[in-house]
């Protein structure tokens, strides 16, 4: 549980305070948004979808279902983008943090790719050992290749953009590089410009995690996942 | 016309023509330059919008104290009110904690086909599984034409009960899918051994159990339950009772 101490330590003192002190504004305005976010929490975790925690005080993503944590990812580094339009920055809307975002999916997204079979029509003299053999299916590694640079992107204009820690996006040479380069830009810049359309970005976290993380987190994350942003308080 | 009065008529005309002509020229050529530069401004601001276009990232800001509504101002009313927003808290942190699984559950990444045990926020087992293979069996025009698809469900189950060398009571999509005659007689859909030594029954069907096919392990290819190697169920047989929370993702 997330520095629980001190803001138990705080919440005795200030109850224990005799009825002429005056309690710190400030302290009882920080009691009262950790009873919020208690409440978000409670409701995720009383909730039947999976949802992220992202605490930036920590550096970690958790993947949880039911209050239970089933991945800790480690942030490398986390950072907040706002949108900009030729070099003008917008202003990060309020209350982004300490709120629940709904439905977040990966852009690009996992495509199952799914194989249909007609069954035989039944007979006696079927024998398994005559049946023709069945392909040794692929690895999740061969099934889902993992891009360098992906999002979730959730209901509402957030998006987390995740990127591999310490490793060079291409490595296919200069005008491949461009492209991407190139492709990268368009993408943000789409983000940007369509504010009416579903892939515009009010708000970007950029979390760098390490590159065994990033794929696992590509391949692990369930569809229409909520995400809750811990706020760093101030020290 | 004769020469002369060409000559006569011709002179300034022609000098007053050559004059225009190169006015004219010269005003193109000071438009085609603005028109290039124009063109180079246009293109060189461009490309700086476009460069100045994106996202500009920076660290994540420390919160800034909240405009809420004030506390009381009188030091008993106050009293109060952070009376009831400590027993707030208390009251919210002890549902909280309620939720999180004490002691031995399991969690089971379907997409990567690894199963953990977990003790609290320990881990005391990672292996290689194998989970539901996504694919979609039909029946033909012969049959009653239903489909099954096998996916590995998502979500929170509970062991409901578990068996040492379980008999599997073969479903219909067993035997549609290897083209053989759905038996009438429940004595013919048993199966003995295919499961391994060990089951642990979620519900609909679905099961944690052993296989006869450890090279597959790691490679999603069940019909929907999670198949585990056999040193690795002996392990999980030893801590996971009836009611052990299992998160499958």
């Amino acid at each position: 549980m997330r520095s629980r101490l001190p803001l138990a330590l705080a919440a005795v003192a200030l109850a224990a305070l005799p009825v002429r002190a005056q309690a710190p504004t400030s302290e009882i305005e920080q009691l009262r948004r950790e009873n919020a976010l208690l409440q978000h929490r409670l409701e995720l975790a009383n909730g039947d979808k999976f949802y992220l925690v992202l605490d930036p005080a920590t550096s970690s993503l958790k993947l949880m279902l039911k209050g239970a944590v089933l991945q800790d990812y480690a942030m490398q580094a986390l950072e907040i983008g706002a949108p900009r339009v030729a070099f003008a920055t917008r202003s990060l809307p309020d209350g982004w943090r300490g709120r629940v975002w709904e439905r977040g999916n990966l852009v690009p997204p996992r495509e199952l790719d799914r194989v249909e079979i007609i069954a035989p029509p039944p007979s006696k003299n079927a024998d398994e050992d005559n049946a023709p053999p069945v392909p040794i299916p692929q690895t999740p590694e061969e099934k889902y290749p993992v891009p360098h640079r992906y999002h979730v992107r959730f209901e509402g204009g957030l998006s987390i953009e995740i990127r591999r820690f310490g490793e060079q996006e291409d490595k296919t040479g200069f005008w491949a590089g461009l492209g991407k380069s190139l492709g990268n830009w368009w993408a943000d810049a789409k983000a940007v410009l369509s504010r009416s359309s579903p892939e515009a970005d009010d708000i970007r976290l950029r979390v760098l995690l390490r590159p065994a993380d990033a794929e696992s987190f590509y391949r692990a994350l369930p569809p229409d996942t909520r995400l809750l942003v811990l706020p760093q308080p101030e020290s | 016309m004769s020469r002369e009065e060409l000559d006569v008529a011709g002179g300034p005309l022609s000098q007053q023509t050559a004059g225009a002509s190169v006015a004219v020229r010269t005003t193109l050529r000071v438009l085609a330059i603005v028109g290039v530069l124009v063109l180079l401004g246009l293109l060189v601001g461009g490309v700086a919008a476009a460069y100045g276009t994106g996202f500009a990232y920076g660290p994540v800001p420390r919160e800034a104290a909240g405009a809420g509504d004030p506390p009381p101002s009188d030091p008993k009313a106050q009293k109060r009110f952070v009376g009831k927003l400590v027993a707030q808290h208390k009251q919210l942190d002890a549902a909280l904690q309620a939720k999180v699984p004490k002691g031995i559950y399991v969690v089971v990444d379907q997409t990567q086909n690894r199963i953990y045990l977990k003790k609290d926020e320990e881990t005391i087992l990672n292996a290689a599984c194998s989970a539901g293979s996504g694919l979609i069996l039909k029946e033909g025009d012969w049959g009653k034409g239903r489909k099954w698809v096998f996916d590995t469900p998502r979500g929170l189950f509970k062991v409901k009960s578990r068996q040492e060398n379980p008999v599997w009571k073969k479903p219909d999509w067993a035997f549609v899918e290897e083209g053989k005659p759905i038996p009438r007689n429940d004595d013919d859909r048993m199966d003995y051994g295919t499961l391994g030594e060990y089951s642990f029954q979620l519900g609909d069907g679905y099961m944690i159990h052993g296989t006869l096919y450890e090279r597959l392990l790691g490679r999603s290819v069940t019909h929907g339950c999670i198949r585990v190697g056999r040193d690795d169920l002996r392990k999980i047989w030893k801590v996971v009772q009836v009611g052990t929370p299992v998160y499958i993702y």
